[in-house]
């Protein structure tokens, strides 16, 4: 009989066991900074993180239809130069007080469903002169309240983008944000004045749709004008984050169409 | 591995939490497979190998080298947990739910690939045969001679390692083992399918 007690074939849980993994690493995360076994090095530990997550995907927005929140729960919002005195003008128009104005357009990617666009320009203001797209990564991510979440469980972010972009540069950025609101400005406190990560990704825009992976390790870097005492490690920002944007930058006034459609982490 | 090998990397977990992620990739399989077997349910399966490695990590630092091989502690969680599951015929994994909240971590988009993952992996144990008709008999014994059972057959341990896992002697393992096996066969000589065959082989 003993023979007959084979093992069964085809009982492994590939992508439960790295989603399995990726939730326990983040647990041993937490127990890292109450050092329970000495534990301190976080970000060693987070280069575990992403491999656990292989194959796995979190949907931001589809844009399948004209909801003004994303998957996550989060809102989108555009934003302008004005309130440091620049003079750019962008549509859809940009909130003031973290109010919802958005609204998406059609179609999106694959001419079915919506899509994020942006229009306008930069404006000329020598040193203020940009716009902006960004989406939250949860219900409570947005001013007030300003609770991020923690997306080191992934490797990167993915989605799909096209339009015309004729000068200046178009950013991918991720904010590294406290808890606090900053009132002026209608967000979240920067805790990098603004040197946060990003990614260059105005190649990539061009008239028809074109998917763009960015790896958070390998593709985004802070800018070279960020200052020592605002140098913060990937994961940190990564752990606890509040939101993602696309901004376009360009001090002659050109104007811009931009469109994004797709999005996911990996 | 070599019980060198288990323990550097045990070590190693005390200290840097990237080495117990290589603890998770050595054992998973062979949890899982053990949590299979005993419960037939891959789902609950599943669910246990979870909690066994939450539990394991947060109590790693009682864990204490007392000869038997790291992998017994684990094995030890594991029929802890599915013990409980006999006992109250439902299983609430709360590790796993609680560290995603925790660590606010949203739900996947993909979470219907991981729950297709489990039916298919369900399906192939339903469908095996003679295979899952043993394991549906051996459920039927208590489950002292279940787990016995099932490590030293689907687990291929040896007498030694069983004894170590169950903190039991060697002895009381060999008699468990050919009581458990004696109560499979006529277990099986009483079923009408076709599994009762291999009672003779």
């Amino acid at each position: 009989m003993e023979d007959k007690m084979k093992k069964i074939e085809g009982l492994e849980l590939p992508k439960n066991r790295e989603y399995m993994k990726s939730i326990l690493m983040a647990k041993a995360a937490k127990k890292s900074a109450k050092p329970v076994f000495g534990w301190k090095i976080i970000p060693v530990f987070v280069s575990v993180l992403a491999v656990a997550a292989v194959g796995l995907y979190m949907k931001i927005d589809y844009n399948d239809s004209n909801t003004q929140r994303n998957a996550l729960g989060g809102i989108w919002c555009t934003y302008d130069d004005h309130a440091q005195g620049g003079n750019s003008t962008v549509w859809p128009p940009a909130s003031t007080s973290c109010e919802n104005l958005f609204v998406k357009s059609s179609p999106g990617y694959g001419n079915t469903g919506y899509a994020i666009r942006i229009t306008g320009n930069a404006g000329t203001k020598p040193g203020e002169n940009y716009i902006g797209v960004d989406t939250f990564l949860s219900e409570r991510s947005s001013c007030p309240h300003c609770n991020g979440i923690d997306i080191r469980a992934f490797h990167g972010i993915e989605f799909k983008i096209k339009g015309t972009v004729p000068a200046g540069k178009v950013m991918f950025i991720i904010p590294h944000e406290g808890k606090a609101s900053d009132k002026k400005f209608g967000t979240c406190v920067s805790l990098t004045d603004y040197a946060d990560y990003e990614a260059d990704i105005t190649k990539d825009i061009t008239a028809d749709w074109k998917t763009v992976r960015l790896d958070f390790k390998k593709d985004l870097r802070q800018p070279s004008w960020a200052k020592k005492e605002n140098l913060v490690s990937i994961d940190e920002v990564l752990s606890d984050a509040n939101l993602i944007k696309w901004q376009y930058s360009d001090g002659q006034g050109h104007p811009v169409d931009i469109w994004i459609d797709d999005l996911q982490l990996y | 591995m070599d019980r060198d090998t288990e323990k550097n990397m045990v070590e190693n977990a005390r200290e840097d939490p990237e080495a117990f992620g290589l603890i998770f990739e050595a054992y998973y399989q062979k949890i899982l497979s053990y949590c299979i077997y005993r419960t037939m349910n891959v789902e609950i399966a599943r669910d246990i190998t979870s909690e066994t490695f939450f539990k394991a990590l947060k109590n790693l630092w009682q864990f204490k080298w007392a000869g038997a091989p790291f992998s017994s502690w684990l094995y030890r969680i594991a029929s802890n947990e599915i013990n409980m599951y006999f006992r109250h015929h439902k299983y609430e994994p709360k590790s796993m739910e609680e560290a995603i909240e925790e660590n606010n971590m949203p739900e996947l988009a993909s979470k219907n690939d991981l729950e297709a993952e489990i039916m298919r992996a369900q399906e192939r144990l339903d469908e095996n045969g003679d295979a899952a008709k043993v394991l549906r008999a051996l459920r039927e014994l208590p489950e002292k001679y279940q787990e016995v059972i099932i490590l030293r057959f689907y687990q291929e341990m040896k007498i030694e390692e069983i004894a170590a896992t169950l903190d039991v002697k060697e002895g009381t393992i060999k008699s468990i083992l050919s009581r458990g096996l004696k109560m499979l066969r006529e277990k099986i000589a009483a079923q009408p399918f076709s599994g009762a065959g291999i009672l003779h082989t």
